[in-house]
């Protein structure tokens, strides 16, 4: 992946107020660990993205004394006030993967999941999410082709550009009202053979 | 729109607002100029702006000559995915769809995502009157809605607001402490509203577009409420206007960002839902309705001089560029739709009858079509509805015979200089002037010689 679109996916996701981290794969979990303790996060909320287990989170949070949650599919009553969604909605942190991120707005494509999971990425304070750096396409209409590509495009599916924001007072930008106040895009590196 | 629009009443109420705001600029002209600075920098970034705009203005145009077809697409696609469809003809009948599922559901309260749509079926009455809690969750709305009154503007419902406005609403409404920091402001709401989104049985949102070909329904937030909204509760109804279809993914790529850069000048809302259908798993929504609602779309569709409105994407932008809305705001328009897209919008659905002035609130400065993302031709369209408001008008109407008297004797010199020579004779007897013009101006007294009398005495010499 080009280094010129990258450094534009660097920019774009700055010009919404998200920061892009480069890490290796080997250095995730300390890395993790570091922001862990950075932000004070106390309970996390993972989603079921390959990625996000073969990064080793779950036992890198565990090991740095933080809450795991995850969505599972046994005998949980459906609706809000299910107990998975009340827990998400207490953690700081959520970490996903995505489908791909578009270079040009820093748009990412946060596919349907089998298993409820979109409370990840909304409910937390902050959301983190890991892709691998080939994961990065030009544009948004780029970002549906790819869906487009893993098979018939369907499921409830959202496109998420930085962390939630209003300008509803005074036109004077407030980050955080009903979604995450902070939103981290991480693009792992590919591994070293 | 459920109110009726007396005449009087966009004249009284542009006289009220701009004595309203006795000092400082006026909230609404300061936040549209920033909407506008935000807009001409995310379109300056591209290029080829204007090849974009008229390929989005083209695939407008083309959805609105097919969109039985595009229906017919749809509702395949929403059977597939276990989406429910209502159709609703008119706002009555949108209003009792949604209180019926409102019903079944069992829910007392709904919380809702912005939509005009909802507004102009005037929904939020219709479920208090049932006894159901309506709670809107974008901030600007909930915070018009704790004032009791209706959004100012498309996309900025606040918009008439300023902070210490919002300060003494919450310290009021909700009791808390007052500050007027607006980030404080919006942590208040966020505590006070996510309890309502996670007890919530019934969640509605607006629908920006329906894409064809795969059934999604596409809701555009910048705050996040409209996933909340469509993704927790149990029960999810989707409000849709009947011309709001694009046929594909691709459509909807192009258009959301353009809706995105006009609107609010950003390259890309912060959140697109693509609203696809029940979702398994341990949240998220065990039924999702969809209402396509027609309202007077169907008729305007048929309307030659008037159907390319049903373009608009509802960005707003003609509102931050009207030099109408950015003296007076949104509410002096009455209704649901103001500015220049509302002045078409209000007698295109409504009739001319119940929206007499709105052709008229204009300058016809033509900012509204530059700024348009999809090039509709408001201009032309407030002069046809002129022309049929003029035409509408009986024999006995006194401007229409006014202007047809001038007409027979301004076309004649010798006809012009008898009643010239006789006006000034009467004006001369009648020194309390005209009767309600002369109430507050000072009544112009006739020269006593016409110019052309002057110009010819002065030539002779």
């Amino acid at each position: 992946m080009s280094g010129e679109v990258i450094a534009r996916l660097e920019r774009a996701l700055a010009d919404v107020d998200a920061a892009l981290y480069r890490v290796a794969q080997e250095n995730f979990a300390g890395w993790l660990t570091d922001r862990v303790k950075e932000w004070s996060v106390h309970r996390a909320a993972l989603s079921r993205d390959l990625l996000v287990a073969e990064l080793g989170a779950d036992r890198a949070l565990r090991n740095a004394g933080v809450q795991v949650v995850t969505a599972s599919h046994e005998h949980e009553p459906k609706g809000a006030a299910s107990s998975w969604v009340a827990e998400a909605a207490d953690a700081e942190l959520g970490i996903t993967s995505a489908l791909g991120i578009a270079a040009e707005t820093g748009t990412m494509l946060l596919p349907p999941h089998e298993v409820e999971e979109r409370a990840v990425s909304l409910l937390p304070v902050r959301h983190l999410c890991v892709l691998r750096e080939g994961q990065v396409v030009e544009d948004v209409a780029a970002l549906f082709r790819l869906w487009g590509e893993r098979g018939p495009v369907r499921g409830n599916a959202v496109l998420v550009t930085g962390p939630s924001r209003t300008a509803d007072i005074e036109k004077e930008l407030v980050l955080g009202v009903h979604g995450p106040q902070a939103v981290d895009v991480v693009l792992v590196a590919p591994q070293e053979d | 729109m459920s109110r009726a629009y007396p005449t009087k009443t966009l004249k009284r109420a542009i006289r009220r607002s701009l004595a309203a705001r006795g000092e400082g600029p006026l909230p609404w002209k300061v936040n549209t100029l920033k909407a506008l600075a935000g807009r001409d920098r995310h379109a300056a970034e591209w290029p080829d702006f204007e090849r974009r705009r008229a390929h989005a203005t083209e695939r407008r145009q083309e959805a609105l000559e097919n969109l039985d077809a595009l229906h017919a697409r749809l509702r395949e696609r929403w059977a597939e995915n276990g989406v429910t469809v209502h159709e609703a003809a008119d706002a009555a009948a949108a209003r009792e769809i949604i209180l019926g599922i409102a019903r079944r559901a069992g829910v007392s309260s709904v919380v809702k995502g912005k939509s005009m749509l909802g507004e102009e079926i005037a929904i939020n009455a219709a479920l208090e009157e049932a006894g159901i809690e309506p709670v809107e969750t974008d901030l600007g709305e909930y915070i018009v809605q704790l004032r009791g009154e209706p959004p100012s503007h498309i996309t900025m419902p606040g918009m008439h607001l300023d902070r210490r406005d919002v300060g003494r609403l919450f310290a009021d409404e909700l009791g808390v402490e007052y500050t007027e920091n607006p980030s404080e402001l919006t942590q208040i709401a966020r505590r006070t509203l996510r309890e309502r989104f996670l007890a919530a049985g019934m969640g509605m949102v607006g629908v920006n577009f329906a894409v064809a070909e795969t059934g999604h329904l596409a809701t555009v937030t910048n705050e996040g409420n409209g996933r909340m909204v469509s993704s927790l509760p149990r029960v999810v109804v989707a409000l849709m206007g009947w011309e709001r279809v694009t046929e594909t993914l691709d459509d909807l790529a192009l258009l959301w960002q353009l809706l995105a850069r006009s609107a609010t000048g950003q390259r890309a809302t912060v959140y697109l839902n693509l609203t696809h259908g029940p979702a398994p798993g341990p949240a998220g929504p065990d039924e999702v309705h969809v209402v396509v609602v027609d309202n007077g779309r169907r008729r305007v569709r048929e309307d030659g001089e008037l159907s390319e409105v049903l373009r608009c994407i509802r960005c707003g932008a003609c509102l931050n560029a009207c030099p109408v809305y950015q003296q007076v705001g949104g509410h002096p328009y009455g209704g649901t739709y103001p500015g220049p897209i509302g002045k078409v919008v209000g007698p295109a659905l409504l009739g001319l009858e119940e929206t007499p002035d709105h052709p008229f609130a204009s300058t016809l400065c033509g900012a509204c079509e530059e700024i348009c993302p999809v090039s509709i031709p408001l201009p032309k369209m407030l002069l046809a509805l002129r022309r049929r408001q003029v035409e509408g008008r009986g024999v006995f109407d006194l401007e229409r015979t006014g202007w047809v008297a001038f007409r027979h004797t301004a076309s004649d010199r010798r006809r012009w200089e008898v009643t010239t020579l006789l006006g000034r004779g009467i004006a001369g007897l009648w020194p309390a002037g005209v009767p309600g013009w002369s109430v507050r101006r000072a009544t112009p007294s006739p020269a006593k010689q016409p110019f052309r009398a002057r110009f010819r005495d002065e030539e002779a010499e």
